[in-house]
């Protein structure tokens, strides 16, 4: 692989013992992929922040990468811990976990990452259209490559952190035009319709991850009326789907800078009705459950939106728990949050925390994403719209 | 017996090979504690692969199995090496991290015919990947 003088130079130690390691990671991968090179990134974020993921060696690795100097050469931020510093009270979390969550972000912000605690930093990260980044966290790939058509693999947890420590990922997969071409049409024409009439875009996302696999998708049909239903879309995607890029008709940057022409010579394959309804089938979870929303994140308008819904229609019956990113909810927000009856976290989610030590082990949420990896933890999930989850908070029947 | 692969990580190892037919999810299919594989349905489950010269065809799952190779190395329970079809992500974030010595490309196929529990060598310098059976 073609290494640049300033690339040899880190790898052989002059700019210290974690840099060169890190670089070492990136080159060996870059290798095995094939990479002729490395590219310069813009912004990483890392995923497998969570003790209850990662444990005590995670922390310990962390630690001792901080502890030698390691320090992030671009702007980097981080996915959700295991709780919600500011809340954990009200989430009944084990000492150890809080003891060690707090350690792996002092370890983080030693090396220079922003703690943003949130798997949604499309909303927040400098980044447009053709940026090369390092990101892991599936739903936040997904979203940077197929809506702001930025570049990045889907990278693990643990191979975004080392790219950005080095500020450089291996020049392969989605970093290249050529890996970035459909392979599959996945068509919903015939029930585009009846997806955005009910609101079902998580199901639809999930389907769309089942036929992508690993393969580019090049999505046609779907009518999205804003950034709110992509995310709940590409995350449900990424959730069963291995891609890191989903085209998505009308949207995708790619698209509408293509030179080729996107569906030549790709296979077809229509999505029927039928198939939205065995996967909603398959998310049917328990009749009664906590309602959880935001997975991903939700993003300040739709938790305006949710609140402000609450307000008109009355204080939830159920309870309902809302997950969100620090930067989005100031005291206002969460006091407004509470006065409708919701309850509020930032920094962690549905996914990386301990749900059934606070909120039982039967749940309703909107999001595909969460179903299927909520149902993988042995929770019961019934999957609804936004606005059928609203109303069965109220009190209607799930 | 010698098959030649491709180097990623350096260093020699020697222990009992154990192949494994199908992937393997190192975090969540392996035990930290034991090292023994867990995974439900898995040909190698009840099996530990502490010690062992570990062929696989790569890995799956989550990429939290990188820091589980470390998890076992802290605690002397992982494979004194790993040989993989195919190198991924996740295999070589954590035999770099835990400096477990890794080859990739020597098919499984090949490692299944040679029969269980033999003694195994692998060697990976910088420029080659040689595993030697008995």
């Amino acid at each position: 692989m073609y290494l640049t003088r300033e690339e040899e130079r880190v790898l052989d130690g002059f700019e210290g013992e974690a840099k060169a390691l890190a670089m070492k990671v990136v080159v060996r991968v870059g290798e095995v992929l094939g990479a002729e090179k490395l590219v310069p990134i813009k912004n990483a974020h890392i995923s497998g922040i969570s003790y209850k993921n990662i444990g005590e060696e995670g922390l310990a690795f962390i630690e001792k990468l901080a502890g030698e100097g390691a320090r992030f050469s671009v702007p980097t931020t981080l996915n959700p811990g295991a709780f919600d510093l500011a809340g954990w009270q009200r989430m009944n979390v084990d000492e150890k976990i809080l003891s060690g969550q707090l350690r792996i972000i002092d370890a983080f912000r030693r090396m220079g990452a922003a703690i943003t605690l949130s798997c949604t930093p499309y909303l927040y990260a400098n980044i447009s259209y053709g940026d090369h980044l390092a990101w892991s966290e599936s739903n936040a790939v997904l979203y940077a490559n197929s809506v702001v058509g930025a570049r990045t693999n889907r990278d693990g947890g643990p191979l975004a952190l080392f790219e950005a420590i080095a500020g450089r990922a291996p020049l392969a997969g989605l970093h290249l035009e050529e890996n970035r071409r459909p392979m599959l049409l996945i068509d919903f024409s015939s029930v585009g319709e009846k997806v955005v009439e009910k609101g079902i875009f998580s199901a639809a996302g999930l389907v769309a991850g089942r036929i992508a696999g690993a393969t580019v998708p090049l999505v046609k049909g779907l009518r999205f009326s804003g950034s709110d239903e992509l995310k709940l879309f590409l995350a449900a995607a990424g959730a069963t789907g291995g891609t890191g890029l989903v085209l998505v008709d009308s949207i995708s940057p790619d698209l509408r800078f293509a030179k080729w022409n996107p569906v030549e010579g790709i296979e077809r394959v229509g999505v029927e009705w039928s198939t939205l309804q065995e996967e909603l089938e398959r998310h049917s979870g328990a009749g009664e459950g906590v309602v959880v929303l935001g997975c991903p994140h939700l993003s300040p308008s739709e938790l305006k939106d949710i609140i402000s819904w609450l307000r008109r229609h009355g204080r939830p019956k159920r309870r309902l728990i809302l997950f969100t990113s620090r930067a989005a909810v100031g005291e206002a927000e969460k006091r407004a949050a509470e006065e409708a009856g919701a309850e509020l976290f930032t920094d962690t989610c549905m996914v990386v925390s301990e749900l059934s030590k606070y909120a039982g082990r039967e749940f309703v949420t909107d999001s595909g994403k969460a179903a299927f990896y909520l149902a993988s933890q042995g929770y019961l999930v019934k999957l609804l719209s936004r606005g059928e989850a609203l109303k069965y908070a109220l009190g209607d029947s799930a | 017996m010698r098959f030649t692969g491709k180097p990623v990580v350096e260093g020699v190892a020697e222990g009992e090979l154990l192949v494994s037919s199908e992937p393997i999810a190192f975090y969540g299919g392996v035990d930290p504690g034991t090292g023994t594989v867990t995974e439900s349905g898995h040909k190698l489950r009840g099996q530990s692969i502490a010690g062992k010269i570990l062929a696989l065809p790569h890995t799956r799952g989550s990429t939290v199995g990188s820091y589980t190779l470390l998890r076992l190395t802290g605690r002397g329970l992982a494979p004194a090496g790993i040989v993989s079809e195919r190198g991924d992500e996740i295999l070589i974030v954590g035999c770099i991290i835990s400096r477990i010595p890794l080859a990739v490309g020597i098919p499984v196929s090949e490692l299944l015919k040679v029969g269980e529990g033999r003694r195994a060598l692998l060697r990976v310098t910088s420029s080659a990947a040689e595993l030697y059976v008995e």
